[in-house]
């Protein structure tokens, strides 16, 4: 297995997998982001982007799907998967 | 007495089950000062111990007005609510990871919890396996699986929670971060799932769909069309029935009565007022049936993140599209619905424009006005003219809320917008229950309104324009000389040049109670000043008889905008906490309303020459 990259959530488009490596720091907003179920080492998929502008973005982190603008997912790091 | 609270994160099937443990048996309040509701019950079997069901939340740092008051109310600082004595922890057994973080930061304020493990049943199909005595054993507290829908696990909990209202609380232990939080509910997930199911596709299939770039907005503003077209189409039938009712009615008292005042009162005040206000009453039960509908299927999540851009446009995000959507049905919850908005500004600034949407009061006018004056012809063939008008008006109040929330959000409410953030919940088959429960609310409030507010004002209005006597040997209908007569003619003043004639003046002064309010008053000023021929006449004929088509348009137009509602007035000024802001969106609606009806009205003049 190649070595996977690492992208902030906000670079990635509808289809792309991976794993949450880290959040950019610990802040009110990631702790936003943990309370609505963010958290390391769990699965993320980008499932769909809004039909204008692409922002917000909808992803499926777990069990949840979770509609969120890039602005925020900007502070997300994903580890892809291949 | 003990109060036990129920407690969960949003969409764990919470309200669902505090619906099944209470039934019938709930009342519905606001918290002093603030309006997010208060809804109590009473436990099954355990007659002595109150149920309240908290507004769900992710966390117990407050983000919102209605997170707040979670917040307060389990750290016993809430006016008028004493603290639990025992908690029931909800949590979505499909969803165990995420649920259980919540879980356990609620258990460190020390309060005896018992744990629902909601929606077991959807787990089991998922096949999801939970431990529950190690759950149990993990969190140090009972845990009974519960399917809220088929009221399995009821009594269970309810003896649980009855119990464990009866233990001594605990110390709050030390806080943990979010964080810990995480991996201690991943570390007893972990733990205790013995089997972690298989992930259900179908919300993903359904999403593939209705999130479609293309589709999916088409399929929003389809909804969206059919909605405002079954307004008109279905209610068509029920409201003819309706009409025909009390047109058997009024023709029974013409023939039963003498000529006199009692005849007087039945049919010009109440059957006339009354009766035209409570023939709206399909269209506005189908309007709430949508959003009902929308509600409890999951799509309105959906709805929001797709108007979330179209929304920022304007500086507002997603979340204020579903006060504002709920707003077309009536702006009341509507503007309650905006205290899920958690940037005040944001808030406010939906609040203002929350009138502009279109509310199932104004419909009884479009409806009249748009049948007696738009022709009954098709429009490519398929469309309506008449639903077309009926949209088009939706659409100005729309695109006008649009524009003052640009315009407010650059200058009063000026401020650092809020993140967009949301779950999208599974979808799930239509509550019917539910959907019912919130038919009847509705119905039975617009009823009420109908037989009260609705009801005296118009015996008051019927009383006015009957005194002073007319003169003897007078020439004109009698009510010209009445009391309701003279200040028509002085408000005519005010409004002839947005082409109101007196009938219409007088009938926006009851129409200030309730914008219906306006077409019963002309109901019963047009009942009155009517010749023999006349009162024969539905109100509709004589719209059309005596008021000009820039009339028409100019009297529709004043209604998309003019405030005439004294509840919404109420609930924004309970909402703002003071009289600042109602008076602002009072000053600045009629305002638009009479330019909006000045340039209507002279415009079509000068069209039609």
């Amino acid at each position: 297995m190649a070595n996977s990259m690492t992208a902030q959530l906000h670079m990635l488009k509808p289809g792309a997998t991976g794993i949450i490596k880290a959040f950019a720091e610990e802040d009110g907003l990631t702790d936003q982001l943990r309370e609505m179920g963010f958290a390391e080492d769990i699965s993320i998929e980008i499932m769909h982007e809004s039909p204008i502008g692409k922002d917000p973005m909808v992803v499926q982190v777990g069990a949840m799907i979770i509609a969120l603008r890039r602005q925020e997912a900007a502070h997300i790091f994903v580890q892809l998967t291949d | 007495m003990k109060s036990i609270a129920i407690i969960g994160n949003p969409n764990c099937g919470k309200s669902a089950l505090f619906n099944a443990l209470t039934g019938l048996r709930q009342k519905v309040a606001n918290y002093p000062g603030a309006t997010v509701e208060r809804r109590v019950g009473t436990l099954p079997h355990h007659e002595a111990a109150q149920l309240i069901d908290l507004p769900g939340t992710y966390s117990l740092t407050p983000r919102s007005n209605d997170e707040r008051i979670t917040k307060n109310v389990l750290m016993g600082t809430q006016e008028g609510e004493q603290q639990p004595d025992a908690l029931i922890i909800t949590v979505d057994a499909t969803n165990l990871l995420q649920n259980l973080r919540f879980a356990l930061e609620v258990k460190e304020l020390g309060i005896p919890s018992v744990l629902a493990l909601n929606m077991s049943d959807l787990a089991a199909r998922d096949k999801i396996i939970i431990d529950k005595d190690k759950l149990s054993d993990a969190l140090d507290m009972p845990v009974i699986e519960t399917v809220a829908v088929r009221k399995k696990g009821l009594d269970q909990l309810s003896d649980a929670a009855y119990q464990a209202a009866h233990q001594t609380a605990q110390k709050p232990s030390s806080q943990s971060s979010t964080k810990e939080l995480q991996n201690k509910a991943r570390r007893i997930t972990k733990h205790v799932l013995t089997s972690q199911g298989v992930q259900h596709k179908l919300t993903r299939q359904i999403d593939a769909l209705l999130l479609h770039k293309f589709f999916g907005v088409l399929i929003l503003f389809t909804i969206l069309f059919v909605m405002f077209q079954s307004v008109f189409s279905w209610a068509e039938v029920p409201m003819d029935m309706i009409e025909g009712g009390i047109a058997t009615l009024q023709s029974y008292v013409e023939g039963t009565l003498d000529d006199g005042w009692l005849k007087s009162i039945l049919n010009d005040a109440i059957l006339a007022g009354v009766g035209a206000v409570i023939v709206f009453l399909p269209q506005i039960l189908i309007l709430f049936l949508f959003i009902l509908f929308l509600e409890t299927t999951g799509y309105m999540a959906r709805a929001a993140f797709l108007m979330d851009r179209l929304m920022a446009f304007v500086g507002l995000n997603g979340r204020a599209f579903i006060p504002l959507l709920s707003s077309f049905a009536c702006a009341i919850p509507g503007i309650m619905a905006a205290r899920t908005i958690s940037n005040e500004r944001d808030r406010l600034t939906t609040i203002l424009i929350a009138p502009l949407m279109t509310c199932s009061a104004r419909l009884p006018v479009y409806t009249i006005l748009i049948g007696a004056f738009i022709p009954d012809q098709l429009v490519a063939g398929v469309f309506n003219l008449k639903g077309v008008v009926m949209f088009g008006l939706y659409i100005l109040g729309i695109i006008s809320a649009l524009i003052v929330a640009f315009v407010l959000k650059r200058t009063m409410t000026k401020g650092q917008g809020q993140t967009f953030m949301m779950e999208l919940p599974k979808y799930q088959m239509p509550n019917i229950r539910y959907i019912l429960t919130g038919l009847y609310e509705r119905a039975r409030l617009f009823l009420k309104r109908a037989g009260t507010i609705i009801f005296y004002t118009t015996i008051i209005l019927w009383l006015f324009a009957q005194v002073p006597f007319a003169p003897e040997g007078a020439t004109e209908p009698a009510i010209n000389y009445s009391f309701v007569g003279i200040l028509g003619s002085w408000l005519e003043v005010i409004f002839a040049p947005i082409g109101f004639n007196w009938e219409i003046s007088i009938a926006l002064i009851p129409g200030m109670a309730a914008r219906e309010m306006s077409v019963a008053a002309l109901g019963t000023v047009y009942s009155l000043s009517g010749s023999e021929d006349m009162v024969a006449m539905q109100l509709q004929d004589m719209m059309t008889n005596s008021w000009s088509l820039a009339t028409a348009l100019s009297f529709l137009v004043w209604f998309v905008y003019a405030p005439q509602c004294l509840s919404t007035i109420a609930v924004v000024r309970r909402e703002t906490n003071g009289w600042k802001w109602p008076l602002f969106m009072l000053g600045y609606l009629f305002g638009l309303a009479y330019i909006a009806s000045f340039i209507t009205y002279n415009t079509t003049l000068w069209l039609t020459g």
